[in-house]
């Protein structure tokens, strides 16, 4: 799946993830992806997650209106919704890749930025939720871990995760993701962010590790528009952030065979992580941040419903 | 067209090279940060395309605005045709002394003149000066021949004395270095010809002759006493002259004896009459064919005004001012002393005012008690042009009050003396001041003093005419403003020494008085005032009248030939011509073009800018 390249005048009526950047915090910017992209849902994209009765809770726009209850309602004149045990409990791990090569950025903001941001929204739809949210940021090791919880004041505690962190050093994919499997005790939900610029075996191989725990993994490959168009004119020295490496490059010659093997290294890395139970969605940074949103709850939708 | 730093241009040239660079070279942007490298393939830079200008004309502007302040800085002018005529200059000297006066050779003389403007080459500048006491620069070197034309035109001789030697000097002065040529018209009186002066190689002298008068009778001298007046008369010409000598006494003639006066010799008439004490003595001649300001003389009999002297005393002691008054009573009383004392503390505006309109000589013993408005005012007059006056540093001076009243025209201060030897005597420290010179023998008297107390004087720059024998500086002359003072660090009423017991304080008191009465430029300023035309003639000033008649020099008309002229001149070898890079440095600074192209370099970059902003492409990123 790959995240059309939006803007704010898209049609989405979604924000462009330059204004977004305008926000002043991480907070509000998670809370205005989310209830962007919920906004005009009819149904909750976790209908149906569990059938083991847990709570009521009071009706929120975009959930099913097939979970309502109508004997409180009838007793109440207050909609309320029943919540499953899967629903309240459901662990998460956001996993937030901040090597050096997320850093990069043509655009408004970098790809570690829109992965913060991403990573933000999405925790801040499961603690709406009242899910446990945990928080893992790596390099070539785990640099930050926040573990997930629904107690009081853990959403506090990503945002200061998520604000405290910034993108440097090299990638490696193994260590950091065998440390989130071992973090798991039962099994749950794990959202990495990433560009994958790892070996690409380490990478597949350390996903198919998290999902042969049980958990359902979810790849979101954040790309910048540049990484993928190589829209550069004139020849240059072009040197990787992360190893350092310099190659005297001529785009114009070569634009057409890079972006053939960009697409093919997206597509491989989709098919295989497909084969291994693994959910990839490709994300342009230009695009707004609901439009990622979205196309997950949808997957999910698809994948739940 | 030529320039002053043509190297400047050569950097105008490098300018192109950037361009040629820029077309010779490929196009390799700057290292680009890229997490895909992995993805990329090296190519060579044969592979990058070339630079292309994109905007020939942001190019073209730019490459123009580079042109524009190498050429600025080259200082390019635009060579003068004239410039080499102004390697060389024509003076016209025109002799306007008294002797030129004479009728028929003033005529002569501007006819000559004229012509010798006329005969100066076109390209070369012309000058016109006119020579007498002074040297009057009528016109500096210009090629406007009808402006030089119309100041001879013009120009009437005046009364003064020239010399060839000065017109010479002059004449070069205004060439300024130029060679060229100098043409003199006089009537190379022989009392203006020089037995030798400086000409430089570069520099021609043509000597102009015009015919002096042929025949002059002048009055040389005016004398007389308690029996008889006595006039002198030269006769300059080649004839014996009988004439009648009018002898006058405040324009009422008291005789008029006939005279005969033999060729190139010389009389007196003598009118049997006591000389008057006071107006105005008058002798004429009557000279129709001769030089009319030497035709009469006149001499002023009033006696000489006396020196008016303002003494300023402690108001409980004016009986100081007693020595100063008893010492002037005591000289000669053919030149008077007027003494008026007043007590500081009832020096008024009345009291400056009297100063200042007897043009009198201030003696100042004591500040103490004086209002400060009072010292304000008499400091004022102090700085001013008829500032003159004597102080003695006494115990009735306060220093603070003293500098306070000389502010900041002068450097000197007064400054308390400690830890010199005492009592000392006074020393002539400059034998040549007037104040000592005019003491005479008497100067050895100043040893006799005994002082026993002195002030230190201090931020002395010059004019110390006494010490101390102690070496301290005791009389000093020195300006002040406008004005002048002679400062003595000590008392002069017996309380700090005993000057005024010592015959020599007799001599001093009036030395030192008359000193700071003399006007030098009184005189100076009634011969201004005359314009030297009208000779002879009595003139009023502040002193009283005052007799001014014409040089006995211009009344002979013995005349030299040019070739003694021209053989007194000494060649100086010294080099003239002005070089070639300082006429374009000159002319270069004349044009200024380089601001005009600094000017366009500044209008093309604002073209460039506005061409440059509508034309600037989005920037989308990217290398």
């Amino acid at each position: 799946m790959v995240v059309p390249v939006a803007t704010a005048t898209s049609g989405h009526g979604f924000l462009d993830p330059g204004d977004l950047a305008r926000l002043a915090s991480l907070e509000l910017r998670a809370r205005v992806v989310v209830e962007g992209a919920l906004q005009g849902l009819h149904r909750s994209p976790f209908r149906g997650y569990s059938v083991e009765f847990a709570e009521y809770r009071p009706y929120l726009p975009g959930d099913d209106p097939s979970t309502i209850d109508w004997r409180i309602y009838a007793r109440s004149d207050r909609y309320y919704v029943k919540r499953f045990e899967l629903d309240t409990n459901l662990p998460c791990h956001l996993v937030v890749d901040a090597s050096g090569s997320m850093a990069f950025g043509t655009g408004a903001v970098t790809k570690f930025a829109y992965a913060t941001w991403l990573a933000a929204a999405f925790a801040y739809l499961l603690v709406q939720q009242r899910d446990a949210v945990g928080v893992i940021a790596f390099q070539t090791d785990v640099i930050a871990h926040v573990p997930p919880s629904t107690r009081r004041g853990q959403w506090n505690t990503l945002l200061a995760a998520l604000t405290n962190l910034s993108a440097a050093s090299t990638t490696s994919f193994q260590r950091p993701l065998q440390r989130v499997a071992e973090a798991m005790t039962r099994r749950g939900l794990v959202i990495v962010f990433s560009d994958l610029l790892d070996d690409d075996e380490e990478v597949v191989r350390g996903l198919r590790l998290l999902r042969a725990r049980g958990s359902e993994v979810v790849v979101f490959h954040i790309l910048d528009h540049a990484e993928v168009t190589l829209p550069y004119a004139r020849a240059s020295r072009f040197r990787d952030p992360e190893s350092g490496r310099e190659l005297l490059v001529s785009p114009g010659v070569i634009r057409d065979e890079y972006q053939r093997a960009v697409e093919l290294w997206c597509e491989t890395h989709r098919q295989r992580l497909r084969e291994a139970g693994v959910d990839y969605i490709r994300v342009d940074t230009s695009a707004p941040l609901e439009s990622a949103v979205l196309a997950w709850l949808a997957h999910r939708g698809r994948s739940i419903g | 067209m030529g320039f002053l730093t043509p190297l400047f241009l050569v950097a105008g040239l490098a300018a192109v090279v950037p361009l040629v660079l820029h077309l010779l070279s490929r196009d390799v942007g700057p290292v680009v940060s890229f997490p895909m490298v992995r993805f990329l393939r090296p190519t060579t830079v044969e592979q990058a395309r070339k630079r292309r200008p994109t905007d020939w004309l942001l190019l073209a502007l730019r490459m123009l605005a580079l042109l524009l302040l190498a050429l600025a800085f080259g200082r390019p002018f635009v060579e003068d045709p004239e410039a080499l005529a102004k390697t060389r200059g024509a003076v016209v000297a025109i002799d306007t002394s008294a002797s030129m006066k004479a009728p028929s050779t003033w005529a002569e003389a501007r006819t000559r003149a004229l012509a010798a403007i006329d005969a100066v080459p076109s390209q070369e500048a012309v000058a016109v000066i006119a020579y007498d006491d002074a040297v009057h620069v009528l016109q500096p070197l210009s090629a406007d021949r009808a402006s030089a034309r119309a100041q001879v035109e013009a120009l009437v001789p005046r009364a003064g004395h020239g010399t060839i030697d000065a017109a010479v000097r002059g004449a070069l002065d205004v060439l300024a270095s130029r060679e060229g040529r100098i043409t003199i018209v006089s009537d190379l009186q022989r009392s203006s010809v020089p037995t030798a002066f400086d000409v430089p190689e570069g520099v021609s002298v043509s000597l102009v002759a015009v015919p002096p008068a042929a025949a002059n009778l002048a009055v040389a001298s005016l004398d007389g006493d308690a029996t008889s007046i006595r006039a002198t008369i030269s006769n300059a010409g080649g004839d014996p002259r009988t004439v009648a000598v009018s002898v006058s006494h405040d324009d009422r003639e008291i005789g008029r004896p006939m005279l005969t006066i033999a060729p190139r010799a010389s009389a007196t008439a003598t009118v049997e009459t006591p000389q008057p004490r006071t107006g105005v003595l008058r002798v004429a001649v009557e000279d129709p064919g001769g030089l009319p300001d030497d035709d009469a003389r006149v001499r002023v009999l009033d006696p000489a005004p006396a020196i008016a002297v303002f003494v300023v005393t402690a108001p409980d002691r004016a009986r100081d001012a007693l020595f100063v008054e008893a010492a002037l009573g005591a000289v000669d009383p053919s030149v008077p002393f007027a003494v008026e004392t007043v007590t500081a503390d009832r020096v008024d505006a009345a009291a400056i005012d009297r100063l200042r309109q007897r043009d009198g000589v201030l003696v100042l013993m004591s500040t103490r008690g004086m209002p400060a408005e009072r010292r304000r005012t008499l400091a004022a007059w102090m700085q001013g042009r008829e500032g003159r006056t004597l102080v003695a540093v006494g115990p009735e001076i306060e220093a603070g009050a003293l500098s306070e009243m000389f502010g900041s025209a002068t450097t000197l201060r007064v400054r308390e003396a400690d830890a010199v030897p005492l009592p000392t005597a006074l020393v002539a420290a400059d034998v040549r001041h007037p104040i000592i010179a005019a003491l005479g023998d008497e100067r050895s008297g100043l040893d006799a003093a005994r002082v026993t107390r002195v002030v230190r004087l201090a931020g002395i720059e010059s004019g110390v005419v006494m010490r101390f024998a102690n070496g301290l500086p005791a009389l000093v002359d020195t300006p002040v403003g406008d004005g002048r003072i002679v400062v003595f660090a000590s008392d002069l009423s017996m309380q700090w020494n005993d000057l005024p017991r010592q015959p020599v304080m007799v001599g001093l008191t009036a030395s030192l008085i008359r000193e700071l009465a003399r006007r030098d430029e009184v005189v100076e300023a009634i011969g201004d005032a005359t314009g030297d035309l009208q000779r002879p003639r009595v003139v009023s000033g502040a002193r009283g009248r005052v007799a001014v008649n014409a040089d006995p020099a211009e009344s002979q008309i013995d005349v030299a030939a040019p070739a003694e002229v021209e053989a007194a001149i000494v060649r100086s070898g010294k080099q003239l011509g002005i070089p070639p890079a300082a006429i374009a440095r000159d002319t270069e600074r004349a044009q200024s073009w380089w601001r005009v192209a600094i000017l366009v370099m500044a209008l093309v970059l604002v073209i460039e800018s506005v061409v440059g902003a509508v034309r600037r492409a989005p920037v989308t990123g990217g290398a």
